[in-house]
């Protein structure tokens, strides 16, 4: 059976350099990193998106990240740090295993996470304003009909019985 | 707390009071200034960035005011991401994204514009022409990263509130790394110990010292 290579390296399967690591999460130095010292910080637990990953394993996860993050400062005399989690393959998801991006940062390192801004009118937000109130942010919406997520036979599957969720994954995988 | 004007360098605390007052964020969450809200609870609030990187671009505000996201409290941190996922939750739905970008400058050097924590949640489409996040990643040696993961794990671990590991137990790692001079080192320097009387009071999580010099030094220098 294949098993997502996270879930194998997180079961310490496959070798890691670990960073940190405690029963619910896993970090680890990416092999191919962006710069020096860029961690990547996941739940052990195999979730593909954010949206399906429960709220306490989301504080968890930050809490790990945001601590490692002073780790960074202190040890490898960084100057900043960037954390970045790209949830969905549209916002540059490459692995099945919903991960954080921990990236220290130097001066003159040539990295640049900077985006060019829209001018939207003031119609335009207002719009995207009441849009979003439509379908407004509540912690614990799609919470803890759980089911286990069971662990996929394709890394790329989801979890039976959890219609707000599957909503999520269809829409992040936008299937024509 | 007001300075006794002797000239002295200020307090983190008149620091943070300066910060404070002169905080753009602060002034939206108070409603001083307006703004889009489209979230918020007792310790944050999301609100459209009138500048975004795609429409319905959002940032995520701790309501206390904080340079960088280490010096916020833990169970503030948490709160924030998990409203976070509500938010991209939202967004996914509300505005048809494909794909939602969470990210965190901590530091000027990381891109952090604003002298307030927050949290970038951008919504992605295919081709909606945003290559920030499209850094192109290189192979890196496997010594240097068996070096760099072993100066990292023992502070790791006590930021953790934990004994790091014995070394052997952890055997993934590669035969024991030779201290050689690479470039990795060069780059680095190591944190001075820089004891000036700061006694991490900016830290709720009460953990140690030394942690504090660092963070207060990168979030004072860069927001004046």
């Amino acid at each position: 059976m294949s098993e997502c290579v996270f879930c194998r390296a997180a079961k310490g399967e496959i070798p890691a350099d670990v960073v940190y690591e405690d029963e619910r999460i896993f970090a680890f130095l990416d092999q191919n990193p962006v710069g020096a010292g860029h961690i990547i910080v996941m739940p052990k637990e195999h979730f593909p998106i954010l949206e399906q990953i429960p709220d306490d394993i989301v504080g968890e996860l930050f809490s790990v990240a945001n601590r490692l993050s002073t780790a960074v400062f202190e040890t490898l005399g960084a100057h900043g740090t960037n954390l970045l989690l790209m949830n969905g393959p549209a916002a540059g998801q490459k692995a099945p295993h919903a991960m954080l991006n921990l990236i220290p940062r130097f001066n003159g390192d040539g990295l640049d996470f900077s985006w060019k801004t829209k001018k939207l009118s003031e119609e335009e937000m207002s719009t995207v304003e009441l849009q979003i109130k439509e379908h407004q942010p509540v912690i614990g919406l799609a919470e803890e009909k759980k089911g286990p997520v069971a662990q996929p036979q394709e890394p790329d599957q989801v979890g039976e019985g959890e219609g707000e969720e599957n909503y999520l994954i269809r829409q992040i995988r936008r299937i024509p | 707390m007001e300075g006794d004007g002797s000239g002295m360098q200020p307090s983190p605390e008149e620091e943070a009071e300066a910060q404070r007052k002169n905080c753009i964020f602060c002034h939206i969450i108070s409603g001083q200034v307006q703004s889009k809200r489209i979230y918020e609870d007792e310790s944050c609030v999301g609100i459209l960035d009138i500048n975004p990187a795609n429409p319905g671009h959002v940032l995520l505000l701790p309501r206390e005011h904080h340079a960088i996201m280490p010096q916020m409290a833990d169970p503030d941190v948490r709160h924030l991401f998990v409203a976070a996922k509500a938010i991209s939750a939202s967004l996914l739905k509300a505005l048809g994204a494909e794909g939602t970008d969470i990210f965190v400058a901590n530091g000027t050097t990381a891109g952090q514009k604003a002298p307030h924590v927050m949290i970038h949640i951008i919504p992605r489409k295919k081709g909606d022409g945003i290559a920030a996040f499209d850094a192109k990643p290189k192979k890196a040696a496997p010594a240097e990263l068996a070096a760099i993961a072993a100066r990292l794990r023992p502070h790791a671990y006590r930021m953790m509130g934990k004994e790091p590991p014995a070394e052997k137990a952890l055997g993934e790692a590669a035969s024991p790394v030779p201290p050689q001079p690479t470039t990795m080192d060069a780059e680095f320097t190591e944190e001075k110990d820089t004891s000036d009387g700061m006694d991490g009071k900016d830290r709720k999580d009460g953990k140690g010292d030394d942690a504090t010099v660092g963070l207060d030094d990168i979030a004072k220098v860069l927001f004046r």
